[in-house]
């Protein structure tokens, strides 16, 4: 099978999933299923006899319209799925932007998810105990938790992303960097924990103290790191294969040879 | 005989997947072959149709899917193989006395008793 037709078949299935509503990976349970369909339609038609050309056109014509297609499976996505999407839309990296950017919008989102869930289970708590010197401690270490949890999501993304250059992409590859960066990994949850325990509780000793105990997990992050850069380069080479597809009736679906 | 084609086999068509995975389990394009060879090859469905009708069992609980071990070459992509559970099998029982009863009420105003 030429790379002409796989790209064919899979426009066939991608004008009808792109357009619809879902999570990414209700997206990809479709997109395969719904490969494997066109691609078993194909090898019969070409069975027939028939070229390439003329397969991949009975393929389309028999799969049906994709915008009707695309109507019908949107109605078998559920609305609980909704939240889980805008989730998504936030938090997934968009096509074409820097990765500083990126980093910079998932690390607001988070810190602002943090702030938000500790006033909503938190801050009740301790306004029922009614302490008014419990409640400056209170605000203080939610808004130190929040920032810190952004701090937290902007490194890591960074860090992953620039890992992921280092070793997965062969023109970008550096050993030596990946190195670097597995070692400022290491140190990281000790440069967020000290300054985060100092402006919560103002006790240098118990600063150091709980940095010395965040160091206990830091030979995990590298680990985590890895296998966090991995499945994002999986889930950025996937998401760019079936993106770089164009939707355009002319422009490939019909055009094997 | 004419083709019956999308409109005509609206309503219908999530029953006629059920009684055919009443036969076992299959694959997408297996469910169409038995469909096809069941209706004489008169039946006309938009094969990409077939997929938000299963998805749609599937979220009512009236079948079961898994994905396949292997994707025997089709460029890594696995068929799901559906598989009818007891509910649908009620749900098959249901549509059937539906038809029946669809068919002789509209065959009787239509002056053409089943």
């Amino acid at each position: 099978m030429t790379t002409d037709v796989n790209t064919g078949l899979k426009m066939i299935v991608e004008r009808a999933v792109r357009p619809v509503k879902a999570t990414l990976e209700r997206k990809k349970k479709m997109r395969e299923e719904m490969l494997a369909h066109v691609t078993a339609v194909f090898e019969e038609e070409r069975s027939k006899g028939t070229s390439e050309e003329t397969a991949l056109k009975r393929t389309s014509e028999r799969f049906g319209h994709p915008l009707h297609i695309a109507e019908e499976l949107q109605q078998t996505v559920p609305r609980y799925e909704r939240p889980f999407l805008l989730v998504e839309r936030i938090t997934l990296p968009r096509p074409g932007e820097p990765t500083f950017h990126y980093a910079a919008r998932t690390a607001v989102f988070i810190s602002l998810i943090h702030v938000a869930s500790q006033l909503v289970f938190l801050f009740p708590f301790a306004i029922a105990k009614g302490e008014p010197y419990h409640i400056g401690i209170l605000w203080r270490t939610i808004f130190t938790i929040g920032v810190g949890a952004g701090l937290l999501t902007f490194a890591f993304i960074l860090m992953s992303a620039t890992l992921q250059d280092a070793l997965f992409r062969r023109e970008k590859r550096s050993y030596g960097i990946a190195f670097l960066i597995t070692l400022i990994s290491v140190a990281t949850p000790s440069i967020i924990v000290f300054p985060l325990y100092c402006i919560v509780t103002g006790d240098i000793h118990w600063s150091v103290h709980a940095t010395v105990r965040a160091m206990v997990v830091s030979p995990l992050i590298p680990f985590i790191l890895f296998i966090t850069c991995w499945k994002f380069d999986q889930e950025r080479r996937y998401r760019q294969e079936w993106a770089s597809l164009s939707l355009h009736e002319s422009s490939g679906a019909h055009s094997a040879t | 005989m004419s083709e019956i084609t999308g409109d005509k086999l609206r309503g219908h068509l999530e029953t006629m997947i059920l009684s055919s995975l009443d036969e076992g389990e299959a694959h997408g394009l297996e469910i169409l072959r038995r469909l096809d060879e069941a209706g004489c090859g008169l039946l006309r469905l938009k094969e990409g149709s077939l997929y938000p009708a299963l998805y749609r069992l599937e979220a009512a609980g009236f079948v079961k899917a898994s994905w396949e071990a292997e994707s025997h070459g089709r460029r890594g992509a696995r068929r799901r193989i559906y598989r009818i559970t007891p509910k649908g099998r009620r749900e098959l029982v249901k549509g059937r006395e539906e038809w029946v009863s669809f068919v002789r009420v509209v065959g009787g105003i239509l002056g053409a008793p089943a």
